[in-house]
């Protein structure tokens, strides 16, 4: 049986907490500045360079994508943004104040996954929402740009907060189960930037069978409006993601609930 | 009332508590004593579920701590010093925690008022003194108005006014029918403040009594008396079955004897008396003799004497 009154009750703790840490202010508008200056940038460099591209990355070329990757940058600012509301908590003891007033541990991460999700799904929607037209009025100058009532292209920006939303909890999960701010922000970098190049390295046969199944790689296909024969469809890839969540959360909550704090 | 049943915690090899039982009654401070490593703070924090016990019970009002749905109105902790995020100030974080268990803003307001840290409530508490920290500590134990009062170490890094004013606190909370448990490694503010103590050495229970039976029964309370005939007034003294043992200033230390009949074999012998006193025994004499054989950390010079404290037990658990 779900409490309603005291989940209720959990996130509006939850909520005071992260609007009285500077860190939340801090890492937002990190991932804003972070998110909108790269996307422009981003978009100012491939415009002016996609006259050399060979055909067959000219096919590949996503406008869409481009004008938003600099969101690409706002999720690692928005995980260590997610991974500190817990890790925090252990760095300075608070945690035993919070599980003490909560004994039910379940309500605490649940309320803290849901308010976590929520910031950084509206940040990084207002990211994108914002980087992708500074991003395709640079790129119409060279007549490249796209518009959102294209194909897919409204989701491919939606999807930039869907996905940030979603990678936020696996990494507030990371935390919980690591419970150091340095550790979980490693293994937050090993999951989003560092498995997807090594994984690059591998041959198509095992790119096509396994790496697009990663985490990285299956959340981030709903971005894309162009998509490679290598990436699972925007969907599914999306779904396989939140089961690599769920996974990481449960594996928290499995162990807040068992461990001492 | 809590009530601790075969309480077990294993770390590893470690037994840091081992099959502790005890209540803790409504209406009286109840003290809870014993060196540094002695599971003081570990049983806390079994009591509070904050640790899972190996084995046994403890309960608070008859029901584990973690199934009390609003568990702040039921038992109000202070913790270990640092429970608290440095970087939020004292009001959020106390809104935080009454928020959780649905306690209005206005008891934040309250219990800051009550703690005397209303001037200083949007300051980050990370720049709070010592003392201010205990405060602030204090407050969030108040803020459901708790049945029962579980407070770790409440009077470290306060100053003698804030002393004063917790052990008035604490009397007074009790004298209106709450459970007060408090620990502490300060025999002396103990001796104050508490009407029944808990020891604990090494994990296991050691006493249950109270604060004026424990000193009477087990620091032995002695004479003294000082004689230019030390050697003959120790002699006839010790005739009478007394122990006696000689001071380091050459004065008798008797046990075993009252004033009365020392005085009395001083003027049949004929030996002068320069002195002759009761030395009324200390609950730190009372303490160290209990845990004699169950501090982990002597002092180097040798095993702490009943008026040397030592460096065995510092600052807090």
């Amino acid at each position: 049986m779900i409490d309603f009154g005291l989940f209720r009750n959990v996130m509006l703790s939850e909520w005071t907490k992260l609007r009285s840490v500077r860190s939340t202010y801090w890492c937002v508008l990190v991932s804003i500045i972070v998110g909108v200056g790269l996307g422009a940038a981003i978009s100012a460099g491939s415009a002016a360079g996609y006259s050399q591209q060979s055909a067959h990355d000219q096919a590949l070329f996503d406008p869409a994508a481009i004008s938003l990757a600099g969101l690409f940058f706002s999720q690692l600012a928005l995980g260590v943004f997610a991974i500190m509301t817990v890790s925090a908590e252990y760095s300075t003891g608070m945690i035993r104040t919070t599980v003490a007033a909560v004994p039910q541990r379940g309500y605490v991460l649940a309320a803290k996954a849901t308010m976590v999700a929520l910031v950084s799904f509206v940040t990084s929607i207002a990211v994108a929402f914002t980087a992708f037209p500074i991003g395709q009025a640079i790129l119409n100058r060279h007549h490249l740009g796209v518009s959102l009532s294209d194909p897919h292209v409204a989701r491919a920006v939606l999807g930039g907060g869907l996905y940030i939303g979603a990678l936020s909890m696996m990494a507030l999960g990371l935390a919980t189960i690591i419970r150091h701010t340095a550790g979980a922000i490693t293994a937050l970098v090993a999951v989003v930037f560092i498995i997807p190049i090594v994984t690059q390295l591998l041959p198509d046969s095992l790119q096509h069978d396994f790496a697009r199944f990663l985490p990285a790689n299956a959340g981030s296909a709903i971005t894309n409006v162009v998509q490679s024969s290598d990436s699972l469809g925007p969907w599914t890839g999306y779904a396989v993601f939140l089961g690599w969540v769920a996974l990481v959360i449960g594996a928290g909550w499995y162990m807040l609930r068992t461990r001492d704090v | 009332m809590i009530e601790a049943q075969q309480l077990t915690k294993r770390y590893g090899e470690t037994l840091a508590v081992d099959n502790l039982s005890f209540t803790v009654q409504p209406g009286v401070v109840t003290g809870f004593l014993g060196p540094n490593g002695a599971g003081k703070s570990t049983t806390m924090r079994l009591i509070l579920g904050l640790d899972s016990a190996t084995s046994g019970v403890v309960t608070i009002n008859g029901t584990p701590y973690s199934e009390h749905r609003h568990p702040l109105t039921e038992v109000g902790a202070l913790l270990e010093a640092r429970s608290v995020h440095g970087g939020r100030s004292a009001y959020h974080h106390l809104l935080c925690v009454a928020q959780t268990n649905g306690i209005p803003a206005k008891r934040v307001t309250e219990v800051l008022e009550l703690v005397g840290l209303t001037d200083v409530a949007k300051r980050r508490s990370g720049a709070f003194s010592l003392g201010m920290g205990q405060r602030l500590g204090i407050a969030s134990a108040l803020l459901g108005d708790p049945k029962v009062l579980l407070l770790d170490e409440p009077v470290n890094g306060l100053d003698p006014e804030g002393i004063l004013w917790v052990r008035n606190l604490l009397k007074h909370f009790a004298s209106i029918g709450k459970t007060v448990f408090v620990s502490s490694h300060l025999m002396s503010e103990m001796a104050l403040t508490a009407d029944r103590l808990i020891v604990i050495g090494r994990g296991k229970l050691i006493a249950d009594a109270t604060t004026a039976e424990l000193i009477a029964e087990s620091a032995k309370t002695h004479v003294r008396a000082r004689s230019p005939q030390a050697d003959d007034l120790a002699r006839a003294v010790a005739a009478t079955g007394a122990t006696v043992e000689r001071d380091d200033d050459g004065a008798l230390s008797i046990l075993g004897a009252t004033t009365e009949q020392v005085g009395e074999i001083a003027a049949e012998q004929g030996i002068v008396l320069h002195e002759l006193a009761v030395q009324q025994a200390t609950l730190e004499a009372a303490f160290m003799e209990l845990t004699e054989d169950s501090v982990d950390y002597h002092a180097t010079t040798g095993a702490p004497q009943p008026n040397d404290p030592g460096p065995a037990w510092g600052a807090s658990a």
